[in-house]
């Protein structure tokens, strides 16, 4: 009875099939934030990828003449100036080589809740049974164990390494990755293409590798961008609180609570290593921003349209 | 309903089983509270003694089946460093984290919604653009930074708040404002993207054809079904700060189950860390159920389950 | 009946969606009146632009990303592209009611029916709390809603497809508007209950007299119900008049090859001639007569010009409009 070349669309999505799309680079570079954002981290990685090696001697050599200048002015050469501390180190090359420590730190213990995560959440999600109930309640005592009282008693009971610091961070941020990798896998599983390579004999583990694992993947990675912010964070605070990484090994957070102790005299030792926490963290989550606004199909056009017309 | 309800409380109830026993055994692994209580020089027997004195000369399985046989009787134990039941201490430093949350969730909760909606009508404009930044910026923002940085400039160099401690309304504005910093940065993020999709939904469309107005479409239609997300991530951070907002309460001096927890552990003093867990995970039970019943109450699909 | 007045009309309507790369042209200069009482039918295939049509005329496109570039809807002489907001809102759901594709989407999930039924009254100042609840029920039962006392209090997901449709239009007819438009009211329906629907929508037309724009792209349910067709391709309209002529004795390629496609059509047991080839890209419009790539009759002329609106005079004495160069030798099926 019906035109054979008709199937029933929503009345918006019948004209707004946009085939043609930008490449993902120039969607970056129309927004402004965005750019911005992915600019500062790109900074960052090469400040941690070659940062010590640069400036690791400057970062530790005593000036007594140049203690506590404040930042601003190059009459000190241009180390100074973003200040100096309490020993006449130079401010911008501590904070250079500190942003090794940060970004390793949190990026490692995102890439390890990611992993595990991502794995036991698609197990829960594709096997089901037991196996899943194990894991969900399993990921239930994770969320609701304090993350800090967490941290403080692994730490207290291994020595505050820099590695059983990470496995605590990734260990807290576990659960986000078992729960949206279980989601999408029980919703994946019934789609079409899965049911087909289901019905070809396609085992268990191939499945989940070859069909599976590339739809949950953007999802996951978009988490993780925001899980960049939140764990450097986590990380902050712990650091801040005297558990996390400890002297002489310095990161931003431990860069802020020793300035503590001479807010009065030199603020800049406080402020400056936590904004540029702030500022990471920021771009992290202006870049996941960007990235959920380009892979919602609804909210894309926003990006694509001409510029003055969104 | 009542079985959605039920099985969600079996669940909430079962990783809060699973989390008091998690914390007994590993505050165990922290050291020999001894070390710590009796002077350095102090002799085999005297060690001997102290351990009798707590039980923890006993196996570890048999301290657990007292403590649970104590706590059913409602006997949670006697604090070591305090001298005084471990209840108690808990129990007078629970309003406080407790009025930190609610008042910090308060805040956040509404400006949060207000912001969020008001960015949604118009995605793009000047005002979303701005409160998209803002809210990035709360949520990005390191809660110790924020605090101490605003201890300097407004009680420090302004001198219009106090630094620290406790007392009248004063000294609550830069607590709250520290702490709500994040639930309304997120808040916003979330309510203005379930806005978005809300205004761009079906429904919406029919109730415009219908001749409702704009400000019903976003504050009635939109924004009750954007309900359950507010509700997931204020509950998310609210029991978060029911946990222990350490850092605020370290900073600014206030005496929370945070802080107590924290230097419980530090000081091995296992029956206040248990203690502490114990009614802080009951308190998070009774939020859970309440956070599963505002979704009953906010979504009818699941009230119909 | 072509006595009776006009109530809405569509000139040149052209609307586009703009983005980076391309230009989407959704509806590209569509022309087409209802009169008052009648029910008109907006027929193609989907991404013809018919839904797009329906949207602009209730005001409901997202702008942006979509734009009326040109062109003029106007009810009961009002132009409705121009007017207020707050007179528009007098005109919505108030004198022209819509009923959407899919009830499932359309309803709002975290009300009840009475509720959202209720609201069409409250929101245009009619009736009391009370009476509001009472006519709502009323209404539910009359589109067939049984035990609508208790039904009013029920959630859409309570609801079958079919329900869930019949509560739409009750909510759109409320107020009883002058004009009813029905965006593929059947579309996500069992074929069953299709019948009862359109069945429903007809018998409430006539009871309250309404006009009836049906957006469809079900020859079998527009040749039931619907006294004149526009038949829509590429966001144009290319052949419009009487339904019993335009399906009789079509003139355009496309109608024709529409009707040659379905079973019980023009094909008189043979074969079925599927539409060879897709719709047009709509960012990449063809040159000259949109339908060209696809016409079986195409001629060099029809890649250059863009076919005139000629008026053709029906076996009856009806006239319609049809956009070809050849529509004389369709219609006298002088094709292969």
């Amino acid at each position: 009875m019906s035109d054979p070349a008709a199937t029933p669309v929503a009345a918006a999505a019948e004209a707004v099939q946009v085939r043609r799309r930008l490449p993902l680079w120039r969607l970056l570079v129309r927004d402004r934030f965005a750019l911005v954002a992915a600019f500062w981290l790109a900074l960052l990685v090469v400040c941690m990828a070659f940062g010590p090696e640069l400036l690791g001697k400057a970062a530790t050599a005593l000036d007594l003449r140049a203690r506590n200048t404040p930042p601003g002015s190059l009459e000190k050469g241009w180390l100074a100036v973003l200040g100096t501390d309490a020993l006449g180190r130079s401010m911008l090359a501590r904070l250079v080589v500190a942003t090794r420590n940060t970004m390793a730190v949190a990026l490692t213990a995102i890439t390890l809740a990611l992993l595990v995560g991502g794995l036991l959440g698609m197990i829960a999600g594709y096997v089901g049974g037991w196996s899943s109930h194990l894991i969900m309640r399993g990921a239930d005592v994770l969320q609701s164990f304090p993350s800090l009282l967490l941290a403080v008693v692994v730490l207290y009971v291994l020595e505050p390494r820099v590695s059983n610091l990470v496995v605590v961070l990734a260990v807290t941020r576990l659960p986000v990755y078992v729960r949206v990798a279980r989601a999408e896998v029980l919703e994946i599983r019934e789609r079409l293409f899965v049911q087909a390579a289901r019905a070809l004999g396609g085992g268990r583990r191939h499945i989940l590798r070859r069909h599976i694992a590339p739809v949950v993947a953007p999802t996951l990675l978009t988490i993780l961008t925001v899980d960049f912010a939140v764990v450097m964070l986590a990380e902050s605070s712990l650091s801040f609180l005297g558990i996390g990484i400890q002297p002489p090994e310095i990161t931003w957070g431990l860069m802020v609570a020793q300035g503590r102790n001479h807010l009065a005299v030199a603020w800049w030792l406080s402020f400056l290593p936590g904004l540029a926490i702030m500022l990471a963290a920021m771009s992290a989550n202006v870049l996941s921003s960007w990235l959920r606004t380009v892979g919602d199909p609804s909210q894309r056009w926003r990006l694509e349209a001409p510029r003055g017309e969104r | 309903m009542m079985r959605y309800l039920g099985q969600r409380a079996l669940h909430s109830a079962i990783a809060l089983g699973a989390l008091v026993m998690l914390v007994f055994f590993l505050v165990r692994l922290t050291g020999d509270p001894a070390s710590l209580y009796l002077p350095i020089d102090a002799s085999v027997e005297q060690r001997q003694a102290f351990s009798e004195r707590h039980g923890f000369d006993r196996p570890v399985l048999a301290q657990f089946a007292s403590f649970v046989g104590d706590v059913l009787r409602g006997d949670f134990g006697h604090s070591i460093r305090k001298d005084r039941p471990a209840l108690e201490v808990v129990l007078e430093a629970f309003p406080t984290t407790l009025s930190l949350a609610v008042g910090t969730m308060v805040i956040a909760v509404v400006l949060g919604v207000v912001v969020g909606s008001l960015a949604a009508i118009r995605p793009g404009g000047m005002f979303d653009r701005m409160s998209t930044l803002t809210s990035l910026g709360a949520a990005s923002a390191p809660d110790f930074w924020v605090a101490i940085t605003g201890i300097l400039l407004f009680a420090v160099a302004l001198g219009w708040l106090p630094t620290s401690g406790t007392g009248g309304w004063q000294y609550w504005i830069l607590p709250l404002a520290v702490l709500s910093l994040r639930p309304f940065g997120l808040l916003v993020q979330v309510v203005r993207g379930s806005m978005l999709s809300a205004l761009g939904s079906a429904y919406v469309k029919t109730a415009r054809a219908k001749g409702v107005g704009e400000a019903t479409v976003v504050f009635v239609h939109a924004l009750r079904n954007s309900g359950l997300a507010v509700v997931t991530v204020a509950g998310d951070q609210m029991v978060g700060i029911v946990n222990g907002a350490v850092i605020v309460e370290t900073v600014f001096g206030w005496p929370g189950v945070g802080k107590l927890m924290i230097d419980a552990v530090i000081q091995r003093d296992f029956t206040l860390v248990q203690a502490t867990i114990l009614v802080t995970a009951t308190a998070i039970f009774v939020l859970n159920v309440v956070i599963d019943l505002l979704y009953v109450l906010l979504d009818p699909r699941i009230r119909h389950r | 009946m072509s006595e009776a007045a006009t109530l809405l009309e569509v000139r040149d309507l052209r609307v586009e969606f703009r983005s980076g790369l391309e230009t989407v042209h959704a509806v590209n200069g569509a022309t087409f009146d209802v009169r008052a009482g009648e029910t008109a039918a907006i027929l193609g295939e989907s991404g013809c632009g018919k839904s797009v049509t329906a949207a602009a005329i209730m005001r409901l496109l997202p702008q942006p990303p979509a734009r009326i570039t040109a062109g003029e809807i106007r009810f009961d002489g009002e132009s409705v592209l121009t007017m207020s907001r707050p007179r528009w809102r007098q005109i919505a759901g108030r004198r022209i009611g819509m009923v959407f594709q899919d009830a499932l989407s359309s309803l709002n999930p975290v009300f009840s029916v009475g509720w959202q039924i209720a609201e069409a009254f409250r929101v245009h100042g009619e009736a009391s709390r009370a009476e509001r609840r009472r006519r709502a029920i009323e209404l539910l039962d009359r589109v067939g809603i049984s035990g609508a006392a208790t039904r009013v209090d029920h959630f859409p997901h309570q609801f079958s497809g079919g329900m869930r449709q019949r509560v739409m239009i009750a909510m759109a007819v409320a107020l009883g508007p002058s004009l009813l438009i029905a965006d593929e009211p059947t579309t996500a329906l069992d074929v069953t209950i299709q019948a009862q629907i359109m069945d429903l929508l007809a018998s409430l037309r006539a009871e309250y007299g309404m006009a009836m724009v049906l957006i469809s792209h079900d020859l079998g349910v527009v040749s039931e119900v619907a006294d004149r067709v526009a038949v829509m391709y590429a966001g144009r309209v290319v052949e419009s008049g009487p339904t019993r002529e335009v399906l009789r004795r079509p003139s355009h390629p496309y109608t024709l090859a529409l009707l040659r496609s379905v079973p019980g059509g023009k094909s008189k047991a043979q074969k079925l001639h599927p539409i060879v080839g897709s719709p047009p890209d709509l960012a990449r419009m063809p040159v000259g007569c949109a339908f060209h790539p696809r016409c079986e009759m195409a001629r060099e002329i029809c890649t250059r010009v863009a076919p005139p609106c000629t008026v053709v005079e029906g076996a009856s004495g009806a006239t319609r409009t049809v956009e070809c160069h050849f529509a004389a030798e369709v219609a006298s099926g002088r094709v292969a």
